[in-house]
């Protein structure tokens, strides 16, 4: 019949036209380099080793604030949707992706595949108001990347999703994947061989992942390192010295030296060991966790 | 050219078997002003339409100039009539949706043998006007009154200027003052143009008008040459 | 000939009330059927590119074609909804892109549908004006949306309550007008979109207030027992997302729970969406997996069969209509037989005598039917949006 012969002919031709599945991976040879673009340095840094020259990674972020308390403006917003992948940490990292429009075809999260281990916060506020009952804004904590190993399958996320982008270069991919992986099992050994037994301190409740992976017995503070700290804090410390006589703090950049002074006091070294969640003035992610580890090491040798 | 018109053994009969008309032997010439009179149902109509050749004869023959009406095919008839023969009729026969000047130029429409152009507009214009229409030439004919109508009418017969004109009762359901204009009007285009005029008519009182009268039952005692003017 | 057709226009138009009911009434006769058949025609390929560009809708289980009309013309009844686990489902097959679909909620007479930036670039939709949607509480409209409400980039949509009675939650959100998409000649012309997350907002799943653990809140705070804070009805909740109080906007619950009424899912090929196809056609599965270009076929086929069903009453319509037409003629050609004649006895040829006969039918006759594919063809080129309306409402 000439009307199903119609019908037929334009299902064809709408066929035809929505092509193939619209637009997931920019096509094999094109000119111009998939851009990729993260929520934090250490994910540029593994984004950066794993596609080295294929791509172009950008961290948008400028300054050393801290990209977990971070809201892009709109014009990073739209950099962040144009964007051919986008790499999060996940773990409740950035908590402004909840608030804005990205494609989720092209956004990662590189912390999924070990959503089982994060490790939820305690001192989280709920609240309660209207009939759904009371709900907490607490999230988990998601400085993963200070535990190598949780690193390595970040970089092991983010090494598929380049892969699906670029099928052709996937052996190139898998080859710089193996020389990061690499460098971060002998990170890993230089943080399990740099001592941190025995109780500790940390300025913030940052280190929860690298404490775990190193069994480091950790009670954390809510210290600024650029403010002296109140005699209520002091004092807070002197009562937890008591219960757990640490003789090292980690802070997360270095204290004022009165505060150093007074830590020493007390029979506590104040050790630096960067989160390194921006850009480092000097290095890398690996040098910077290097130079972390022997700090770490250093004092446990005194 | 006016033209002689020449009927011989002319026998006619209409399909029902009814009326006969039987013309032996008649003509009349060029240039002559000739009425055929006779009773209602004499067949003067009839006489006509055989001379214009809407009707053929069964038996004889019938010229005009020197067209064998008589024989010739019925589309050669036509071309030659709507060329040479004016017609007008007792009532007139005008087509109703047409203006004035629409009805005059409707040979001109309908004919394949004739052309429209500019000249036969201001013919047909010239004519109206010479008849007192001039200022009505865009008007519907429907508007106009009886003796107006008939005007038209003869406009129209006389646009292709032909060489003969037969006419039917063209007094017919006119006025007096009408009948003399209708009359004026062919007599001028007779001494104008030479034509022959032949017209059906049973009114005693317009006889004066022509130079001949024939009768249709005096066709049959064979009206031969021509009756002095 | 043209002397005949002059003589046909005068005739015409000195009857011309005769003529233009002649004309109107033929005219009606060929127009009806065809312009009916452009309709369906122009609606069936409307609707069938629409579904064939659509390949896989998951819905909750219930009526197929309710599912694909809302999903497809964000119109009709709401679907029963699904969460949004099933979304991350799907994802994780890794057989098909999935874009979630909330079509529930309306700004006045407009849709809003709630869905991802993943949405545009699979419907090929760009954005015209301004930007696209950045965050929660921004909108893009669609062409005809825009031109109708008259509100371009920066400019305001207020969602509707669902109805006057609706005491719980659906409080009106004031969104902001980023951009105004391009005319798509789609369904989606006529649409506001917004983040799938904004819709959760517009339900009450989503919320932003004052700093309960500020002062300023402390009017509203009725208790604090450690980390817990309850509050009274009076703590201010903002119905606009706005730089200032975006910070404050937060989820209750987990967004795998939250509620959506469709996925479109994009297979990869067409093993996975075979492979897809075959996971959910399990009885006990909550979700029903549909192709839209089958519902539509069956859809149409129903459509169809009503077609011919009127088709035919109209031809029958149409022929009562055509006989009397032609009686009319057959009386006109009586009343103008002395007119024929005379023509005939003046020496009108054969030929001419004829085509006057027959010039007033053809003239009519031709008028209507040019007049008819005329309005066909209006028909087809402009019914589109109609039929968008009519296929909807």
């Amino acid at each position: 019949m000439r009307l199903s012969s119609l019908v037929l002919s334009f299902t064809l031709l709408a066929f035809l036209s929505c092509g193939g599945p619209a637009g997931d991976a920019p096509a094999d040879g094109g000119k111009s380099k998939p851009l990729v673009m993260t929520t934090n340095y250490p994910l540029d840094y593994f984004a950066g080793r794993i596609g080295g020259e294929l791509i172009d990674v950008r961290f948008p972020m400028e300054g050393h604030a801290d990209p977990a308390f971070w809201a892009p403006d709109p014009e990073t917003i739209e950099s962040y949707q144009k964007a051919d992948l986008i790499l999060l940490n996940g773990a409740t990292y950035e908590k402004w992706v909840d608030r804005v429009s990205l494609p989720p075809s092209k956004v990662i999260d590189t912390s999924a595949g070990f959503r089982d281990r994060y490790i939820p916060l305690e001192e989280a506020v709920t609240h309660s108001h209207g009939p759904e009952g009371q709900h907490s804004h607490g999230g988990t904590a998601f400085t993963t990347w200070l535990d190598p190993a949780l690193a390595r399958e970040q970089a092991n996320a983010i090494l598929g999703a380049l892969k699906t982008a670029l099928p052709a270069e996937a052996a190139a991919l898998e080859g710089n994947f193996a020389s990061l992986a690499q460098d971060l099992e002998a990170l890993d050994r230089e943080l399990q061989g740099a001592g941190g037994s025995g109780p500790m301190l940390a300025s913030h409740p940052v280190y929860q992942y690298a404490a775990r992976r190193y069994h480091w017995n950790l009670v954390s503070f809510h210290w600024e390192p650029d403010e002296p700290p109140s005699a209520a804090e002091w004092e807070k410390l002197r009562r937890a010295l008591r219960k757990h006589p640490a003789k090292v703090m980690l802070w997360e950049a270095p204290p004022q030296p009165e505060t150093e002074k007074r830590l020493k006091e007390l029979g506590v070294t104040a050790i630096v060991f960067y989160p390194c969640a921006t850009r480092p003035s000097e290095g890398d992610y690996l040098s910077v966790m290097r130079r972390n580890a022997e700090r770490i090491k250093l004092s446990a040798l005194k | 050219m006016p033209a002689t018109i020449q009927l011989t053994d002319v026998e006619f009969q209409y399909g029902d078997g009814g009326f006969v008309l039987q013309a032996p032997c008649a003509s009349i010439e060029a240039g002559a002003r000739a009425a055929i009179t006779g009773q209602s149902g004499s067949g003067k109509t009839t006489l006509l339409s055989l001379i214009c050749g809407i009707a053929v004869p069964q038996r004889g023959r019938i010229q005009v100039g020197e067209f064998e009406m008589s024989s010739e095919p019925d589309a050669a008839r036509r071309r030659f009539r709507i060329r040479n023969i004016g017609l007008v009729f007792q009532e007139f026969e005008l087509l109703e949706y047409l203006s004035v000047i629409d009805n005059i130029l409707l040979p001109y429409r309908i004919g394949d043998a004739l052309r429209l152009t500019g000249e036969t507009r201001e013919r047909a214009s010239g004519l109206a006007e010479r008849v007192g229409l001039g200022e009505k030439l865009r008007r519907g004919v429907e508007r106009l009154s009886h003796g107006e109508r008939q005007r038209v009418g003869i406009c129209r017969a006389l646009v292709t200027e032909p060489p003969l004109v037969l006419a039917d009762e063209p007094t017919g359901s006119l006025d007096a003052a009408n009948k003399e204009r209708v009359f004026a009007i062919l007599a001028e285009y007779a001494a104008r143009t030479g034509a022959t005029v032949v017209a059906a008519t049973h009114d005693r009182e317009s006889l004066s008008w022509f130079d001949r009268v024939l009768d249709v039952r005096d066709l049959r005692p064979a009206i031969t040459g021509s009756v002095a003017r | 000939m043209n002397g005949v057709a002059y003589l046909a226009w005068r005739y015409l138009t000195h009857h011309k009330y005769k003529t233009a009911i002649l004309v109107l009434a033929i005219t009606l006769i060929l127009y009806v059927p065809a312009g009916l058949r452009a309709l369906v025609r122009l609606s069936e390929r409307q609707l069938t590119s629409r579904a064939a560009a659509t390949p896989l809708l998951i819905g909750a289980k219930g009526s197929p074609l309710e599912l694909v009309l809302n999903s497809l013309y964000a119109r009709a009844e709401v679907p029963a909804p699904l969460t949004y686990a099933a979304v991350d489902e799907v994802t994780a097959t890794g057989l098909a892109r999935a874009i979630p679909l909330y079509v529930r909620f309306h700004a006045q007479q407009d849709p809003i549908v709630g869905t991802t930036l993943d949405y545009f670039e699979f419907r090929g939709l760009r954005v015209a004006a301004g930007r696209q949607m950045a965050r929660l509480g921004d909108c893009v409209l669609g062409a005809s949306a825009a031109r109708r409400r008259g509100t371009a980039p920066g400019g305001w949509v207020i969602s509707s309550p669902e109805n006057a009675f609706d005491l719980a939650g659906v409080y009106p959100l004031k969104m902001r007008v980023t951009g105004v998409l391009a005319y798509s000649d789609s369904p989606d012309d006529d649409a506001i979109f917004t983040d799938v997350k904004t819709t959760w907002l517009i339900e009450g799943l989503a919320h932003g207030h004052q700093d309960l653990t500020k002062p300023e809140a402390a009017p509203g705070v009725l208790k604090r027992e450690g980390g817990a804070i309850t509050a009274n009805a009076s703590v201010t909740q903002y119905n606009e997302v706005t730089d200032e109080n975006i910070r404050s906007f937060h989820f209750h619950g987990d967004a795998a729970t939250f509620p959506i009424t469709a996925i479109i899912a994009a297979p990869r090929d067409t093993k996975s969406a075979t492979l897809l196809m075959g996971r959910y056609q399990a009885a006990d599965r909550p979700q029903q997996i549909v192709q839209p270009l089958e519902v539509i076929r069956e859809l149409m086929s129903a459509v169809f069969a009503v077609q011919s069903f009127v088709l035919t009453a109209l031809i029958v319509t149409g022929v009562a209509t055509l006989a009397t037409a032609g009686l009319v003629f057959l009386l006109s050609l009586r009343l103008r037989r002395r007119e024929i004649a005379t023509l005939v006895k003046i020496g009108g040829s054969r030929a001419r005598v004829a085509a006057v006969v027959v010039s007033e039918v053809a003239a009519v006759v031709g008028a209507s039917a040019m007049l008819a594919a005329a309005l066909t063809w209006i028909t087809g080129s402009f019914g589109s949006e109609i039929i968008r309306n009519l296929v909807a409402r």
